[in-house]
């Protein structure tokens, strides 16, 4: 026995040694860059901003780690309960870098930037450092700050912000007359930031060590892809592009890694290689993101701006084997419209369970009941996080009117804080009080809250693809008040985020002087994904349904795509032009038509309970209408698709297996710019081997279209889509013959 | 068994034949009136669920035409239904072969026609006119009364006509015809 305790004994001790002499290693790292953590609670509200400190020779970053809260929260679309952590941008942690404490100040101020100063307070003495605080980074290469979403996180102190300004984001408070927003059209001529995504797929860490990695870019095949010759794994970005932010996910532990972002300029030629970017990854784990907006061309220099552009992203770092590293790009383009085509509004809305695909959207009502609880929350969506975004404010979102009713409460009747969220963090916040304080008979009544209009900032996008490739949006009202044994009510109509959105996936330039497309232009092609999760509780099981809708010359293709068979698909579809239903096309691309023999008979069959229609007594009646059965039987059996009252529905025949991905294509006459709106609505998915009816959230799309004879149709090149999880390259697609 | 036993037996024995009838006829009007409601929705066109219908649609049409009197040989008439709703089966393998489907339409509405006259559940040809005429217009003022409705409601309209209108026409009928005689 005592053999073996001091055989344990030794080998504790080698392991303790073992365990020192590495704790050593890395600390002598580990000094460099330590980091003094200082919990602020209160404004000023550090989202979007880039923060610096003097630590006497050089400028540090000072990085952020926001703080949530748990706040158990009903996700409207499951009716489930679920804890939610969620983020007030005014209480974050400060990572001041040690050695910036108790330096002298800079000989001068950085152009752009503000003095702030953090006060920590240290049980007896309070020490004040100063912050520098701007919109941008203050040079190309410097480090920059980086913003997280922590999870419960402790400080070592405490602290204070003084001075700055408060930025909070505030509501317009504008009421719209139904519960649809309008993004108003720029301008023809106009130039705007456009906003869009560069996607590579994830990578996992081969080994536990120093790693060196290259992200593969994104595309719907598992092909390897590059768009420079000779280069690998460079994404196709594009031209007019002014700058970039990152987001980082990082699942597992990443140590002292530094991100490689190579510029590339694509000519015909081949590519150049212009830059690298460099920024260092200051966390070990989580999700963060930059603000950083690097500028990689002067963005009045149209000459530098027509440029076309690739990335190659590249992570050099330590690892344990498996950390998986996630990095989204986020590039914001200068467009200049010369075309409505070249914008759509998209609307995606939220109608909740109990949807059905007659109900509209503003007919919708939700309502949830909560009780036991003073601090709870309400979550709606998923919506879609869209490519192409414009502008700063990239997208607005529309909150119904909010009826609150109290029930069992006792006196006084409890003041309610409502606060809306985006993507868990606090936009906006205001208290309700009760018409009267004293309950009758129990019941508290309150003014409802009006419609409000939310604008989703830049940074809320970056947050969102950070979180993960494909990004999304989900809206939470939280709910605080003192009385947790009384019932509260909340009902509301539907949630819509309204979009305009960049479709034209050319960079504007390549309009000529009569405002046509040419060179590039394969023929001319609006491109308009989205992506809809359904609402299944387990992510494992969810429903993917991924829809895209390509404009040509000839009319307007709309492909559906999901990870279940599909069976039913109905298409909210309008133009102010004459269209025509061509077909339907499945993976094999063999236009899905009824057979011949199918055909005559039916056709023979309706000529025959015509012919018995003229009677109603009971035998023609019911000859009729078995014979109609009959017809419908052997319609049915093959895919169909109509179009009735501004729905294009299509089935899948009893006789098919349900597809995975289908083209439906509708042929359009038109001369003119064409206004179309689509809305993929309801899906009946194929799922535990029947045909389901599943509410998927719908969003819909308005468009422009615009015919163009002239357009040079042999031409085939690549361009980046705007997708919404995508691809980055695009060949040709189903074409009419 | 003295006569008057044998004659409440016999009664009773005719009694639960007649009743049988009704319930024939309640039960299939009712449910084939229930299968219209989801005609509209493609999804349910599936060859068993049409093979179900058209059979529930032959008993209708036995129970209006035999409700005051009895199914001749139900056994039979149950094994003619269960025939219907296997013919749709093969079509479950191939497509091609729901066009017996069409020999079925016709079957469940002449059939029955055939059995009325054949078993005297018609008095004779006027009788089986008669009802053919008062059942067209009964129901064509129906379809006429419901106005817009008939349109979306066509299949349950012209179910419900055929259905009840025809059974009380068929009452009718027979006040005329058999009380008479």
């Amino acid at each position: 026995m005592p053999k073996n305790r001091n055989l344990i004994g030794l080998f504790t001790e080698i392991m303790g040694i073992g365990a020192i002499l590495l704790l050593l290693s890395f600390a002598s790292q580990l000094y460099a860059n330590m980091y003094v953590d200082v919990y602020v609670e209160g404004p000023p509200i550090a989202d979007d901003l880039n923060i610096y400190v003097y630590d006497g020779s050089s400028w540090l970053p000072v990085h952020i780690t926001y703080v949530p809260e748990t706040v158990p929260t009903l996700v409207m679309a499951f009716n489930i309960t679920e804890n939610m952590l969620y983020y007030n941008a005014s209480r974050y942690i400060l990572h001041l870098p040690a050695k910036a404490i108790g330096t002298s100040k800079p000989p001068t101020d950085p152009a752009g930037f503000e003095t702030w100063e953090v006060e920590i307070f240290n049980k007896s003495r309070r020490v004040t450092v100063p912050i520098y605080v701007g919109k941008r980074p203050i040079a190309k290469d410097a480090p920059t700050t980086w913003y997280r979403l922590g999870v419960d996180q402790r400080a070592t102190y405490r602290g204070a912000i003084k001075r700055g300004s408060v930025k909070s984001q505030q509501i317009s408070g504008t009421i719209f007359p139904d519960q649809y927003l309008q993004v108003s059209m720029p301008q023809l001529g106009s130039s705007f930031h456009v906003v869009g995504n560069v996607y590579f797929k994830s990578v996992t860490s081969p080994t536990s060590g120093w790693v060196s990695l290259t992200f593969p870019v994104y595309n719907a095949t598992n092909d390897l892809y590059t768009a420079c010759p000779g280069v690998d794994a460079v994404a196709w970005v594009g031209a007019e592009v002014v700058n970039v932010t990152v987001g980082i996910k990082i699942k597992g532990y990443l140590a002292y890694s530094t991100l490689y972002l190579d510029v590339y300029e694509i000519t015909l030629n081949g590519c150049t290689y212009v830059e690298t970017l460099t920024l260092n990854i200051p966390y070990t784990s989580g999700i963060f993101w930059t603000n950083t907006q690097f500028r990689i061309y002067n963005p009045n220099d149209s000459a530098q701006r027509s440029k076309y552009l690739g990335f190659r992203v590249r992570v050099y770092g330590y690892a344990t084997l498996g950390t998986e590293i996630s990095i989204s790009p986020v590039v914001r383009y200068l467009k200049t419209l010369y075309d409505n085509s070249q914008i759509a509004t998209s609307t995606s809305t939220f109608r909740g369970k109990s949807a059905s695909s007659t109900s509209r959207d503003y007919d919708y009502t939700w309502s949830a009941s909560i009780t036991g609880k003073t601090d709870w929350a309400l979550l709606f969506g998923p919506f879609i996080a869209f490519d192409g975004a414009i502008g700063e404010s990239i997208g607005k979102l529309a909150m119904p009117e909010l009826n609150i009713a109290v029930t069992n409460a006792n006196y006084p009747c409890p003041i309610i804080s409502v606060a809306y969220l985006l993507n868990g963090f606090v936009i906006h916040s205001t208290l309700v009080f009760p018409k009267s304080y004293t309950p009758y008979y129990g019941q508290c009544s309150y003014p409802s809250i009006p419609t409000n209009q939310i604008d989703i900032t830049r940074w809320i996008y970056t947050v969102s693809k950070a979180r993960s490739i494909g990004g999304g949006f989900f809206v939470s009202i939280r709910f605080k008040t003192d009385q947790p044994n009384a019932v509260y009510t909340i009902s509301g109509k539907a949630i819509n985020i309204t979009y305009a959105r960049w479709t034209e996936p050319y960079r504007s330039a390549y309009l000529s002087s009569q405002n046509l497309p040419y060179l590039e232009w394969y023929s001319y092609r609006t491109l308009d994904t989205l992506q809809m999760i359904s609402m299944m509780p387990n992510a494992t099981t969810g429903i993917n349904f991924v829809s895209r809708a390509v404009a040509g010359g000839q009319g307007v293709f709309i492909s559906l795509q999901s990870n279940y068979g599909m069976c039913h698909v109905s298409i909210e579809f309008r133009s102010t032009s004459y269209f025509n239903l061509y077909g339907v096309f499945y993976s094999d691309v063999q236009k899905k038509d009824m057979p011949y023999w199918a055909d005559v008979a039916t056709r023979i069959f309706d000529a025959i309970a015509y012919l018995l229609s003229f009677s109603t007594s009971t035998v023609a009646s019911y000859a009729s209408l078995g014979i109609t059965m009959v017809t419908s039987l052997i319609r049915s059996a093959y895919s169909t698709l109509v179009y009735s009252n501004g729905m294009i529905e299509w089935t899948k025949g009893w006789s098919e297996a349900a597809p995975k991905d289908i083209y439906i294509v509708v042929t359009m006459i038109t001369s003119s710019t064409t206004q179309v709106t689509w809305r993929p609505a309801v899906v009946d998915v194929y799922y535990n081997n029947v045909c389901t009816i599943l509410p998927i959230p719908s969003s819909k799309t308005t468009m422009y279209i615009t015919r163009n004879d002239q357009v040079p149709i042999a031409h085939n090149t690549i361009y980046k889509m705007w997708t919404w999880r995508g691809l980055t390259y695009s060949g040709t697609g189903p074409t009419l013959k | 068994m003295d006569v008057e036993r044998a004659y409440i037996f016999r009664y009773r024995a005719y009694f639960e034949m007649r009743f049988l009838n009704k319930l024939v006829y309640i039960f299939s009007f009712m449910s084939s009136l229930l299968l219209s409601f989801f005609i509209g929705i493609p999804l349910i066109y599936a060859p068993l669920i049409t093979g179900g219908f058209m059979a529930t649609l032959y008993f209708t049409m036995l129970g209006v035409i035999f409700f005051f009197d009895k199914i001749p040989n139900m056994r039979q008439r149950a094994l003619e239904g269960f025939f219907i709703f296997l013919s749709f089966i093969p079509a479950v393998i191939n497509p091609q072969f729901a066009l017996a489907g069409f020999i079925s339409a016709l079957y469940i509405a002449f059939a029955p026609l055939y059995l009325g006259v054949k078993h005297r559940a018609f008095r004779d040809g006027i009788h089986g006119v008669l009802w053919f005429m008062a059942t067209t217009l009964a129901t064509a003022f129906l379809l006429y009364v419901s106005g817009t409705w008939a349109s979306k409601y066509w299949v349950q309209i012209s179910l419900f006509g055929n259905g009840a209108v025809g059974l009380i026409v068929n009452y009718m009928l027979r006040r005329w015809f058999i009380e008479e005689a």
